[in-house]
Parts: structure tokens; C-alpha cells; sequence
């Protein structure tokens, strides 16, 4: 009885350890508030600029962020140093007859007024790229407002700026924020063995430190971006939105159907939902695959993956990878093939790894400085007291 | 020294702690026990065994696995020796260890403590658990 309980904890404790150490990874990765905060006072500054113009068309026009930024789900890209802010440069006073062209440029030829926007100026196809050199870029978007969404939605060129299509960032920000609030619900099990024994303190909760739904798309797009940053397949690496929106309903579904044993369970269970929200219909003989903007009508996130049936198996691909990468992170036996793995499988630099790791090390010394480091029976070395364990007396550690 | 604990008595203290289950015997004056360590829940499960002798002071060896496998091209940081994988865990002529105080209390701690910062050190070539080399200040006090 005594070893059965000292098994399940450790199992129980291993799998928080496992988790807590994704978090930090994320933690490592995820750009700096700093950042963050010079980032928003730029596009600020951009948006006042474009307000200030003498152009009644801009007279109202609203700056604001959509995507990763504004989720709360943005990581480092692996390859270069600047992150994306993709910005959504609101016109309402536009019609939806206005040419997607004219009113692009109508932003352009008011950035190009400005002496230090000008020369850090890129045009994108459907948006203007204001370039900070080494810290993050601006792209600014044209929408305007879409009167057949019952939603409030926008609408935004298409590629080739042809015509308007519909979209509604705002939408699904909200939407978002919605699932993510969501608190998933843990079985009472490991609280209740901790209480049948009096003498088995109870373990301390390794929380993330970032809403689940967030960090587990920091996560699976982290790994998307190692797995595919410069290989051949790189452009068809599975886009952040079709992540971040198959993992928002997997994460509802899951966070409110069920209940798991621990945090690990749940995450892997809201990975390997995520497929189950790709509909697929049967049009001319051919697949044709649907991830629905729900916030808004007519918007197929899968929309290329009809195109290019390659796209739909390198998602399956990537699905397969992410989740046997994050499974078999159980099977690990070793803070060092926990270190290999981390780095493999998410591309964590020595860095990282280091940082991530001294998550384990740091409370340990610590508690070993305090001079209340404790060995437990199966735990190891612990910080709180448990029935069988031994203070850790102070020494010396010597030799070459 | 008065009050020092034999082998049978340091066999008895093993032999009844929680964190160190395993093996072992006293044979011709010197005890030997074998037993498994595993320093913290991500990590590997090693099999040490402990040498003994009246006056001596306790070998702590590394059975299994082959740290200098794992290792690689480095070398184990504060080893005794690496052919056996013999561990320094405490500074020799101190009060850290003494005759008179229980192997299951200081020595088998401080082999957790030294594995804990050897995965660390095998995941970031750094070692977090401090000490001395040889050569060093060794008279602590």
C-alpha cells in the first residue's frame, strides 16, 4: 500500500514536473512586456498619424492588433529576430464598393507623408510593412466594415486585391477570450490519496503560468515552427489561425466535457481533439475541407487546403509529431533527455534549456542554501516534508 | 572515536531508511550495500552501492548506468575515480561526515543531492552543487 501510494505520486508529480517545464519553455519564448509594450506605443503613433491626415477617408481610421498579438499566444520566431504585429487599419467611413486597391494606397501615400515611416516602408500585397530593424514589423491591414455580418465584422482585401472578403478580428478575439476563460476540471483523485495518508503532504499545484488554451498554442506553434523552418516544406507548414482555432474549440470541448486526472492529461487531450473540428464534405468527387471563421460568414480558414492537397496531410503530419513529441515526453527518464527533447523536438536553444531547466534546479538550492532540503522515499530531493524523508545535512561536495 | 557506529550498526540505520531500500550485508568487517536512487521525478533511477569499513570512510559508487557513457567526451565532475564511478560527497577532514553519524543520513542524502546536479550538469555542462577541488582551502573550518 505504502509503495502503491508512492508510485501514484510520483507519477502524479512527474507529469506536473512535465508540465511545469513546457511552461517555462513558453515562458522562454515568448516575446519580452518590454517588447511588447514598444510594439503597441509604435502602432499607436502609426494610428494617430493616419488619423491626423487631411484625407476624410482616414479621418477615422482605427488601429488595432489582430492574431497572436492580440491573443496573447505570440512566441519568437526561430529564424530571425524581428515578430510580426499584424495590425488591422479600420476605415468604417468606407463603403463596400470602395476598390480594394485605392484604399490600400490611400494608407500607403498617408505613410509615405511621414519622414522616418517612409524609409522603414515595405509593401506587402495586401498590407504596408513598417519595419523596426531587429525588433518587430508592422503590418498594417485595410478593413472596412462588412454590413452582411450580423457580427460586426470586417472586410479585408483578398491577395490579389480584386475584392473584398470577409473577416472579423475583433470577433474572434472575443471568441477567443471566451474558450480560454473556460477553467478546465481535474478529478479530486490525487487531493483525495494525498488526504488518506496524513502523512503524505499534499502536492504543491504547478500551475501555468498563462491561461492552458494560450500556452498550449505557444507550444504546438513553437514546435510547427522548428519542425518546418527552413526545410523544403517550409511554406506549407500549418498557418498559427488554423492552430489557434482548432485548439480554442478542442480546448472547449474538452475543458467542458470532462474531467481529467492532471494537467498533462488534459493537454494531450485537447491536442489530439483538434482534428475532430476539420470538416471535411465530399464536393465533386473531391475532399473538400472546411475550418470556419465562427465569428463571421464565409471565411474558411482551410481555404488553401483546397487548392493544395498537400496542405491538409502536412497538417496531419505535424499533428502526428506534435502529439507523440509531448506524449512520450513521459517516457523520459533523465532532466538531461528531458533537456535533448525539449531542444529537438521545440528547437530550444542552450539558453533556453539552461533557464528552463533551472526551474527544477533553482528551488532545490535554494531549499539546500536554506538548509531545508529534504529527501523523500520515490520523490527524491523535495522541499516539504514527507512521511520517511530525511533532512539534507550540509556538505561539501569535492574532487576534481 | 568515542560513540563511532560500526558496520553492523550502520547496516541496521540503512537497512531501516525509507530512501535507501535495498541490499546488503556485513561481511569480514566491511558492509556492502546496493540500492536504488532516484534524485528527483524526471529523473533516471541509478544503482549505487555503499563500502564500509570500521575507522574507513564509505565509497559511494555508481553501478549502473555507465555515467561516463553518458558523459560523453567530458569528464564526471567531483569523482573520486571514474573506473569504478566513485563519488566525493562531503570534504574530507570535516565535521560533515564523522564516524559517529549515520551513512542513511548524510551520505546517502548527499548521493541524491550529487546525481540531482549531475543530469544538470549533463543537460547544460554546468555544475549547480558547488565545492571544492583538491588543492583548494580544504580545512572548511
Amino acid at each position: 500500500m505504502q509503495r502503491d501510494t508512492e508510485i501514484a505520486l510520483l507519477s502524479t508529480k512527474k507529469k506536473q514536473m512535465v508540465v511545469g517545464l513546457l511552461d517555462q519553455l513558453c515562458q522562454q519564448l515568448e516575446i519580452t512586456e518590454t517588447q511588447y509594450k514598444t510594439a503597441t506605443a509604435k502602432y499607436e503613433a502609426v494610428g494617430s498619424w493616419l488619423a491626423e491626415s487631411t484625407s476624410p477617408h482616414l479621418k477615422h481610421a482605427q488601429i488595432y492588433p489582430q492574431g497572436s498579438i492580440a491573443l496573447g499566444t505570440a512566441i519568437k520566431p526561430i529564424s530571425r529576430n524581428e515578430f510580426d504585429v499584424d495590425l488591422v487599419c479600420h476605415l468604417p467611413e468606407l463603403a463596400a464598393t470602395s476598390d480594394a486597391h485605392a484604399v490600400k494606397a490611400l494608407i500607403g501615400s498617408r505613410l509615405k507623408e511621414h519622414a522616418t515611416y517612409r524609409g522603414m516602408l515595405e509593401e506587402k500585397q495586401r498590407c504596408w510593412r513598417i519595419n523596426y530593424a531587429n525588433e518587430f514589423h508592422l503590418d498594417i491591414t485595410p478593413s472596412i466594415g462588412n454590413p452582411s455580418c450580423y457580427q460586426g465584422g470586417e472586410l479585408v482585401p483578398d491577395k490579389a486585391l480584386a475584392q473584398w472578403k470577409p473577416t472579423n478580428p475583433k470577433g474572434y478575439i472575443s471568441k477567443f477570450e471566451q474558450y480560454a476563460a473556460i477553467s478546465p476540471r481535474m478529478h479530486l483523485a490525487k487531493v483525495a490519496l494525498a488526504e488518506a495518508r496524513a502523512d503524505v503532504a499534499p502536492l504543491p499545484e504547478q500551475e501555468m503560468t498563462k491561461p492552458f488554451l494560450k500556452r498550449i498554442i505557444q507550444l504546438l506553434k513553437r514546435h510547427r515552427d522548428h519542425m518546418f523552418v527552413g526545410t523544403d516544406r517550409s511554406g506549407m507548414a500549418p498557418i498559427s489561425v488554423i492552430i489557434t482555432t482548432l485548439a480554442g474549440w478542442a480546448y472547449a470541448r474538452c475543458a467542458t466535457q470532462q474531467a481529467y486526472m492532471d494537467a498533462f492529461d488534459f493537454i494531450t487531450a485537447v491536442i489530439r481533439e483538434m482534428p475532430a473540428f476539420i470538416k471535411i464534405e465530399m464536393r465533386s468527387g473531391r475532399r473538400f475541407f472546411i475550418i470556419e471563421n465562427e465569428t463571421t460568414i464565409g471565411e474558411n480558414f482551410a481555404d488553401k487546403w483546397n487548392s493544395d492537397a498537400r496542405l491538409a496531410s502536412t497538417f496531419d503530419d505535424w499533428h502526428k509529431d506534435v502529439l507523440t513529441s509531448i506524449e512520450s515526453l513521459l517516457l523520459l527518464e533523465g532532466k538531461d533527455r528531458f533537456a535533448e527533447s525539449l531542444s529537438y523536438k521545440f528547437g530550444a536553444n542552450k539558453e533556453q534549456v539552461r533557464d528552463t531547466l533551472a526551474s527544477i534546479s533553482n528551488p532545490i538550492s535554494n531549499a539546500r542554501i536554506a538548509g531545508s532540503l529534504i529527501v523523500a522515499p520515490a520523490m527524491g530531493l523535495v522541499t516539504a516534508s514527507a512521511f520517511g524523508s530525511v533532512p539534507l545535512p550540509k556538505n561539501t561536495f569535492f574532487g576534481r | 572515536m568515542a560513540n563511532a557506529l560500526s558496520p553492523e550498526q550502520q547496516w541496521i540505520r540503512l537497512k531501516s531508511s525509507a530512501i535507501c531500500r535495498g541490499h546488503g550485508l556485513v561481511h569480514r568487517g566491511e558492509l556492502v550495500w546496493d540500492f536504488d536512487v532516484k534524485p528527483s521525478p524526471l529523473s533516471r533511477t541509478y544503482r549505487l552501492r555503499i563500502r564500509f569499513k570500521r575507522f574507513g570512510l564509505p565509497d559511494v559508487f555508481v553501478l549502473s548506468p555507465n555515467l561516463n557513457e553518458l558523459a560523453g567526451d567530458r569528464c564526471l565532475p567531483h569523482v573520486y575515480s571514474t573506473s569504478p564511478v566513485r563519488l566525493c560527497l562531503h570534504l574530507p577532514k570535516s565535521d560533515e561526515w564523522m564516524m559517529n553519524k549515520s551513512i542513511a543520513e548524510t551520505i546517502v542524502p548527499w548521493a541524491y543531492l550529487w546525481l540531482f546536479y549531475f543530469e544538470h550538469w549533463l543537460a547544460t555542462d554546468e555544475w549547480q552543487g558547488g565545492g571544492k577541488h583538491p588543492g583548494e582551502d580544504d580545512a572548511k573550518k
